[in-house]
This record gives structure tokens, C-alpha cells and sequence, in this order.
């Protein structure tokens, strides 16, 4: 049974909007590193806008100060959480400028690359739904095009990340891991740092990563069934990179880019 | 705002060593002790319900520059300084429901909801953007490296671990006149060297020494926010 269109985009929808919502949940129950007082103080960060024209430097003081972004991040999880069921582009495009501003206000990004996945979604999400005529976006050109821009990216995302690791000798030699897992920064439970720091496993390790990040174009080229198996390896990574470096916000934004991938691999398998 | 929207989807490709934030503090007139790890981890955003002190002539209480405060007036900075209501009462308040999450979660919720994981990492990006910034520097001219937002922003996290480090030496009845001053730096380590040889992580560096590494800026010296002058 192929899936259609329509359900790849509701799904989408649904993984998207449960993304957003705990994206804003986190930034809500964080909110005192945001005041004037705290390390993301507005007075601070609005000085990188200084040269800016005076109409962008008074939109940002009235959406991006303590109170206007509580009040921002309250809409942006209210707008998510109906998502699903509110057809049409412009609950999508709200979510998009909320989540722009999120990065204004973190100078970039919160979290590097779960911030730009989750931009990319919206992106095919709008593309796909201004095709829409009030009704549903099933078959249209919108959808598919839109299904195709975040299909492109995820596996982008994958691909270049694994050729960049492919470049480095630390990552060929298997020391890089070792090391990210002990990195301060992050959170590895210190069973799994001694474990990776045995040579073999590490090397092990390193590799399993390099190639499933290399290889994941074949997601897409060999039916659904080979698709699933991959977005199951997908969801395993995203998974432990939760549990091990704590990056719980990429699991979600990866996971919202899925049913696209399911979505093309349908449509791009060969003869079977 | 390139970076979100044209992603470079490079993650951990970075041989290099990873920055590292060192502080140490002086009494007024004594030398400063030694250089300790900054860790990542929020303790403030743990429920604790004081923050770095704000008072006028602290370094936190930085005022607003005029010439903005003059711009922004009208319906829109009307807007921005706060509409009283539910809205404002909710950002007024002090964590409740929610800030009961921010401590680190367990097992399979951290899958879901884990704030102070993505506290850390952002703590570490304003690190990050800072040697970033300090690069970008033409260094023909001369410039004020502390008027630098990033490096606003890197002091604040020192200030704000200075200030939970006095509540907790309040806690335990330990002076806290020792902090009147602080220094902080970025330091790089390459860690690579150590796992090949099979030694300790970074993470094990936390408590021993700090020698070794490259620095990449010494700061200035600042006097602490929450600092008591001696009567």
C-alpha cells in the first residue's frame, strides 16, 4: 500500500508539531536564563542588531525581550500543538517565524543543527501546503515538491555528515568517538566513555556511524520496506544520541523529516 | 540566520580539541588561586530562586542604550515592555510545574524533555561564538575585546556560576569574601592524544589539573557581582 501524499504530510504535521511543542516547553521551563538578568539577557543580545534599520530594531524589542518571547514561545507551542488539524499554510508560516526568531534570539541557533532540520520541515511543510485550495494537498505538485525539499535535506543531512567524519583521521582511526562521548559538553554515561575508549570498539564504533551516515542514500532507492529498515537504524542513532549526548531536540526534528523519506522512496524504487 | 536556513549538516567532524571555560578568583588584596573548570551544568535553572545580583553598578545591571530606548518608542515598544496580565504573570513567576523537569531527567524521558541538555550545548555555542568572533578580529586594529556581545554573554555565565557557587558556600557557613575578584579563560585541549594513549577524557581533567593547554583568551579581571568588600 503506497503511502499517499496526504498522510505523509499529516504525519509530518504530527511529528513536527510534537517537536515544537517540547522545543518551546524546554525554552518555557528555561525561562529565568532569558530574563534581563540571566546569561540570555534581550539588553545584551540586541546590541549584535545596533547597525540595524530601526523598524528591525524595534520589531526585535517587541517580540524578543523577556515578556514578548515568553508570550512568543507560549504561541508557538499553542499554534504546534493544532497543527495536525488546522489545514492551510498559515499556521505553518507562524510556526516558522516563531521559530526564526528562536534563532534571532540564540544569535543562530538553540541547539545547532535540530534548530535548521526543524526550519527545513517547515519550509516543505509551507511548500506543500500553499498548494492547498482549502481543502487537501493530495497529489498536488506543492506536496510532492514540498515532500522532495525535506527528503533532500534528510538526506543531505546524513550524507554530508558522514563524508565530513570520512575526511577526518581521528574518525578513521576511531579516536574521534572516544572523544566526543568524554567531551564536557555533553553528558556520556561513564560506563559507555570507558567502553569507547577501548581501541577496538571505538574503531567499531566510529565505522558503524561512518557508514550508516554514508550509506543512507540507499533509504531511498530501494522501496519501503528497505526504507523502513533504515529510518529504524535512523531512529536507533537519533535514540542514543538522546540517551548518550543528550541531544533529545535532533531526535524529534529528524524524526518529523521521516515520512517524506517513506513518502519518495515509494515513488523512486525501481521495478521490483 | 545562513546557517539555519543553508545547514552545513557537518556534526562532530572537528579533529581539533574542544574549548574549555576555566575561572579563578582572588580575595581583594591576594593572589588569584587556581584556574577551575567551568561546568556547563545550569545549577540556577535547577529551581534556585536567586540569580546574579542586578543591583545598579553591578556588571549585570548594564543599562539600555539610550539612543535604543529613544527608537523603540510607540505602539510596538509599548508592546514590548510588557503587557500586564496572564501573560506577564506567567513570565514574573518563579518556576513552578515546569522547572520541576528541568532536573535531569531519567531513563526514557530523556528522549522526550530534557531542557538542561540543550542549556548545556547553548552555554557551550556562546564559547564557541566567541573564539569565532575573536578570529573574525582584524588584528591590525585595535580592539575592545570585552565590548564584544560574545564576550558579554561568556562573562554572564561566569558571573552567574560565581553566584551559585556563593549560595552554595553560604549554604555550608564558608566566607564568601574570598570571590571579590575573578579572571576567567579559553582554553583548548586536544583530547585526541589522550584517548589514543588510552588515558583519561576531558571529563576527568574536571578535577585535576589544567596545565597543558592552549590558551585562546585570557580575560581581564572583573570584580565579582555578588562580591563583599572587606569593612
Amino acid at each position: 500500500m503506497m503511502l499517499s501524499a496526504d498522510a505523509a504530510l499529516h504525519a509530518t504535521a504530527c511529528l513536527l508539531g510534537v517537536s515544537l511543542v517540547l522545543q518551546s516547553l524546554e525554552l518555557l521551563s528555561i525561562r529565568r536564563e532569558l530574563r534581563d538578568d540571566g546569561v540570555f539577557a534581550w539588553p545584551v543580545l540586541r546590541d549584535d542588531y545596533a547597525r540595524a534599520p530601526a523598524v528591525v530594531r524595534v520589531l526585535f524589542d517587541a517580540s524578543l525581550a523577556y515578556r514578548p518571547f515568553v508570550g512568543l514561545l507560549l504561541l508557538q507551542t499553542v499554534v504546534a500543538t493544532a497543527l495536525p488539524w488546522c489545514p492551510g499554510p498559515w499556521p505553518v508560516l507562524a510556526l516558522l517565524l516563531t521559530a526564526l526568531l528562536v534563532c534571532v534570539r540564540f544569535r543562530g541557533t538553540y541547539n545547532g543543527g535540530s534548530d535548521a532540520m526543524t526550519i527545513v520541515v517547515l519550509l516543505g511543510l509551507l511548500i506543500a501546503r500553499s498548494g492547498e485550495d482549502g481543502t487537501r494537498a493530495t497529489g498536488s505538485t506543492a506536496a510532492r515538491v514540498g515532500l522532495g525539499y525535506i527528503t533532500a535535506q534528510l538526506v543531505l543531512s546524513y550524507v554530508v555528515a558522514g563524508l565530513a567524519k570520512l575526511r577526518e583521521p581521528a574518525w578513521r582511526r576511531g579516536h574521534a568517538l572516544p572523544r566526543l562521548l568524554s567531551a564536557h559538553q555533553y553528558e556520556a554515561p561513564p560506563g559507555l566513555r570507558a567502553m569507547a575508549r577501548r581501541p577496538a570498539l571505538g574503531l567499531l564504533a566510529s565505522w558503524a556511524v561512518i557508514t550508516f551516515e554514508c550509506a543512507f542514500p540507499s533509504a531511498l532507492f530501494h522501496g519501503p520496506r528497505i526504507c523502513l529498515v533504515w529510518l529504524t537504524l535512523g531512529l536507533t542513532f537519533h535514540a542514543l544520541n538522546a540517551l548518550t549526548l543528550g541531544l533529545n531536540r535532533f531526535l524529534w526534528a529528524w524524526l518529523a523529516a521521516y515520512p517524506a523519506l517513506l513518502f519518495w522512496s515509494e515513488r523512486l524504487a525501481g521495478p521490483t | 540566520m545562513l546557517r539555519v536556513l543553508l545547514p552545513s549538516w557537518r556534526f562532530f567532524d572537528d579533529s581539533a580539541g574542544s574549548p574549555r571555560l576555566l575561572l579563578r578568583t582572588a580575595a581583594f588584596d591576594a593572589d588569584f588561586g587556581p584556574w577551575r573548570a567551568l561546568a556547563f551544568a545550569p545549577r540556577s535553572a535547577q529551581g534556585s530562586s536567586s540569580g546574579p545580583d542586578t543591583s545598579p553598578g553591578s556588571p549585570s545591571a548594564r543599562p539600555v542604550d539610550s539612543r535604543f530606548a529613544r527608537t523603540s518608542e510607540g505602539a510596538l515598544s509599548r508592546l514590548a515592555r510588557a503587557p500586564e496580565g496572564a501573560l506577564s504573570r506567567f513570565a514574573r513567576a518563579p518556576e513552578g510545574a515546569l522547572a520541576r523537569f528541568t532536573r535531569a531527567p531519567q531513563g526514557a524521558l530523556r528522549l522526550l524533555f530534557h531542557p538542561l541538555s540543550g542549556l548545556r550545548l547553548a552555554h557551550y555555542s556562546l564559547v564557541e561564538h566567541l573564539l569565532d568572533e575573536l578570529a573574525e578580529l582584524d588584528p591590525s586594529v585595535a580592539a575592545d575585546v570585552t565590548a564584544l556581545v560574545s564576550y558579554r554573554l561568556v562573562l554572564r555565565l561566569v558571573e552567574r556560576e560565581l553566584a551559585s557557587a556563593d549560595e552554595r558556600e553560604l549554604a555550608s557557613s564558608v566566607a564568601i569574601e574570598r570571590r571579590l575578584r575573578f579572571q576567567f579563560k579559553v582554553t583548548l585541549f586536544d583530547e585526541s592524544a589522550d584517548v589514543a594513549a588510552g588515558l583519561r577524557g576531558s571529563l576527568a581533567r574536571h578535577d585535576a589539573s589544567f596545565d597543558g593547554g592552549e590558551d585562546l583568551l585570557v580575560s581581564s579581571i572583573h570584580l565579582s557581582p555578588t562580591a563583599r568588600f572587606p569593612p
